[in-house]
């Protein structure tokens, strides 16, 4: 194997590799990248078992073949190379020489052999804009959970229909929804699965870094999950479990309806945490008609209070919430809007949503705090 | 205005109930408790068995030992909560405020109510003719200005008796007493006084107020308003429990797992109960099982949110019983315990919030109809037929002001 490639090019690729590479060293060849040249591109792959990711990358062969090298180490020597051509030579014993500029390595490789097969990739079954489920990724992820237990996946569930698509994450205490009418290609009826965490994450850099009219394909067999974006094919290993019941938790008759501008929320909410509870992190939330009021207290460093203009009609009450849930909605839209939040009582879930947000819905169902 | 605080205290409450329905009994030594030939305890003793050193919560082997010619008898506790709820009733025709602190023993108010009764001493005498008149029983009373010198007057007056500490001479009525017979003072505090030559809680207050604090911070000011009978302040250390928990000690060991499982959803219904009293909910679990003859194991589960609900404690519990029990194996003992108490502030779920909701609406009722008629009147149909009864129950952690089991 001999190839050359651009530094920056390169590092592109390395950088949307090493979220998959293994970083505990239980198996040695798991933290090394594949390496494969042919034709004018060299190929990147990498895997943690879990996740797979192979990339393309352009690069002037010399000579066809393969070989693995250290990814975190070679992810920081392109990194620190300056801009210019990267040249790969494989030498005996697994060794792998790497030249750029006047620098010159050797990283010791392992045997190509070791390395695991990843499956190759079926027919696409369905296949949407690369920026909409970015969209959908980006405003669910933050609502699963971060270990599995006996309520939760930690995992979002996708449903894709021929005009719409749909994802909703849940850990338990909160769950975001989130629909969009589009044009779902090559897809007859509904294709459901669900993504594990990781992979959305993956996900989401590769679709973060494709262009606007990019199309993201998507498929699965029996046990993986496959997505690929331009010259990128991330494979997850399908999360088996039965996704909750979330339909039986969107509440129904939350009929006291708060209107507030997002960004003054959220500033407000951002400010008064900073004496919120650090165990707990609850605010209270108090609403009166055309305000509502944050207010924190932490026993060790005293106590805040904010208050929001807002409308809102209804009865005065008050509610308790984790605000780092509330801040995690608030984060992930932008811009001047406003949201809507339709609460019921202080123990019952609320519901956020943004105005205006066509083509999607997105609903954000926060449980309170007994405060 | 000077308060009046009575508090009552049955004599020897479970006999006198058995006696009252079984006159034959009278005059003899009579022990009620768990079979004599098994491994439960002491519940209650007659005067005439208590001469022969037999006295509540010993073992019942030992008590066979001690007065081997009493008449036994096993509990009949609806028969008792039923006594106890007509003596509820006729205390609430002297003062609305009863408090009940155990099935047997009650704080009455008497603050204010001279034009109602005369003055109190004539309206604890007549409450103690009206226990006896009207439901058989005779009752020890004591009054005072506040609750802790009544409780220890009630219990100097026993049996059957009606002592009067004088608004003013609590001080004086307190000094001879020993300082262990203030509640609060127990087996770790008492060595402490005893040190410093601390014997009597009149040693304690002449030790005074600056003194005490130095030497226990709070807790010092705390024993020296006690010392002079003096009321308000609550006991400093009294944070809530720490933990609480039931056990269950089984007459005879057992593997059946139907038996099992029926007590783990009893202890679990009392712990829960337990935890409602006190406002708290409890985020870690805990289960104790002994094999026979003495290997004992607990496991903790922790939730991921708080609960007070009877049937969440008995979910994990159950989980956690399921993974040690070992059919091979008898059981002598089994334990619910919940730690990890909160008051206050946590996150509720989202996914089953109707069925907590409901749960909690459920024993919420529960504890209204319990708190009426005893815990036995309502239950989970699971715990229906259970062979073996608690006899070890513990707050741990809290410091009682007023313990809840008195002597009967």
């Amino acid at each position: 194997m001999e190839f050359s490639a651009a530094r920056a090019e390169l590092l592109k690729e390395l950088d949307l590799v090493q979220g998959v590479v293994e970083r505990k060293t239980t198996i040695p060849i798991l933290s090394n990248l594949l390496l494969e040249a042919g034709g004018s591109s060299v190929r990147l792959s990498a895997t943690d078992l879990e996740l797979g990711i192979r990339c393309k990358c352009v690069a002037t062969v010399k000579k066809e073949g393969s070989g693995t090298v250290p990814a975190k180490r070679l992810l920081d020597i392109v990194r620190s190379l300056p801009e210019a051509e990267v040249r790969f030579k494989l030498l005996d014993s697994q060794w792998v020489q790497l030249t750029c500029a006047r620098s010159s390595f050797k990283l010791a490789g392992m045997a190509r052999d070791n390395f695991p097969v990843l499956p190759s990739i079926p027919k696409a079954q369905a296949s949407l804009p690369a920026r909409t489920l970015e969209t959908l990724i980006r405003r669910t992820a933050f609502a699963i959970a971060n270990e599995e237990s006996r309520y939760t996946l930690n995992g979002a569930l996708l449903v894709l229909k021929p005009d719409t698509a749909m994802m909703v994450a849940t850990d338990g205490h909160r769950l975001a929804l989130i629909e969009c009418d589009v044009r779902v290609g090559g897809l007859s009826n509904e294709l459901r699965m669900l993504i594990p965490k990781k992979a959305m994450g993956e996900l989401q850099k590769i679709l973060g870094g494709a262009g606007n009219e990019t199309i993201v394909e998507i498929c699965r067999d029996d046990n993986h999950l496959f997505f690929a974006v331009d010259e990128h094919i991330l494979i997850a290993r399908l999360l088996t479990g039965q996704f909750p019941n979330y339909e039986a938790v969107l509440p129904r008759d939350n009929n006291r309806i708060i209107e507030v501008d997002r960004a003054a929320f959220s500033a407000a909410i951002h400010r008064v945490a900073l004496l919120a509870d650090e165990r707990s992190h609850a605010v209270r939330i108090q609403l009166d008609p055309a305000q509502l009021e944050v207010f924190s207290s932490s026993g060790e460093y005293g106590e805040a209070h904010e208050s929001v203009d807002v409308q809102y009609g209804g009865e005065p009450m008050q509610i308790g919430f984790n605000y780092q849930y509330l801040l995690d909605f608030l984060n992930v839209l932008s811009g001047d809007g406003k949201i809507r939040m339709e609460l019921k009582d202080e123990q019952s879930a609320g519901q956020l949503r943004p105005d205006g947000d066509e083509p999607y819905r997105y609903r954000y169902i926060v449980m309170p705090m007994r405060i | 205005m000077r308060r009046q605080i009575l508090h009552v205290d049955m004599d020897a409450f479970y006999v006198a109930v058995e006696q009252l329905e079984n006159p034959a009994l009278l005059g003899r030594p009579v022990i009620v408790g768990a079979d004599p030939g098994g491994r439960g305890v002491v519940m209650a003793a007659s005067y005439e068995a208590r001469r022969f050193g037999v006295h509540s919560a010993q073992p019942i082997r030992l008590a066979r030992r001690l007065c081997p010619h009493a008449v036994f008898l096993r509990g009949h506790h609806a028969k008792y909560a039923e006594y106890s709820r007509r003596l509820d009733e006729l205390f609430a025709e002297f003062t609305p405020l009863v408090e009940m602190v155990s099935i047997d023993e009650a704080y009455l108010d008497l603050t204010g109510c001279e034009r109602l009764h005369g003055p109190a001493f004539r309206a604890a005498d007549c409450l103690i003719r009206a226990i006896k008149n009207r439901i058989g029983l005779n009752a020890s009373v004591g009054l005072a200005t506040s609750h802790l010198v009544a409780k220890i007057a009630s219990d100097q007056a026993k049996p059957r008796g009606l002592l009067y500490v004088l608004p003013g001479y609590e001080a004086e009525f307190l000094a001879p007493l020993p300082v262990g017979r203030m509640p609060g003072i127990g087996k770790v505090t008492e060595p402490q006084l005893l040190s410093l030559g601390l014997v009597t809680i009149g040693d304690l207050a002449r030790f005074g107020r600056d003194r005490l604090r130095a030497r226990f911070g709070k807790l010092g000011e705390w024993f020296y308003a006690k010392s002079l009978g003096q009321e308000g302040e609550t006991d400093p250390r009294e944070d809530g429990p720490k933990s609480i928990s039931h056990e269950t000690t089984f007459e005879e060991d057992t593997n059946n797992v139907e038996e099992l499982q029926r007590t783990l959803s009893w202890l679990s219904q009392r712990v829960g109960r337990r935890l409602r009293e006190h406002r708290l909910f409890a985020r870690t679990v805990g289960l104790k099982i002994r094999f026979a003859p003495f290997r004992t194991i607990t496991r903790d589960a922790t939730l991921d949110e708080p609960t007070h609900l009877d049937w969440v404690i008995f979910q994990n519990v159950l989980q956690l019983f399921e993974n040690v029990f070992d059919p091979g194996l008898r059981v002598r003992l089994l334990g619910v315990r919940v730690s990890n108490l909160e008051a206050g502030v946590f996150q509720r779920r989202l996914l089953d919030a109707a069925q907590t909701d409901k749960l909690s609406r459920l024993a919420q009722a529960a504890d209204q109809i319990r708190s009426r008629f005893g815990f036995e009147a309502v239950q989970w149909a699971r715990s229906l037929e259970r062979g073996g009864r608690a006899v070890r129950e513990g707050v741990t952690g809290q410091a009682r002001l007023r313990p809840g089991a008195g002597r009967t």
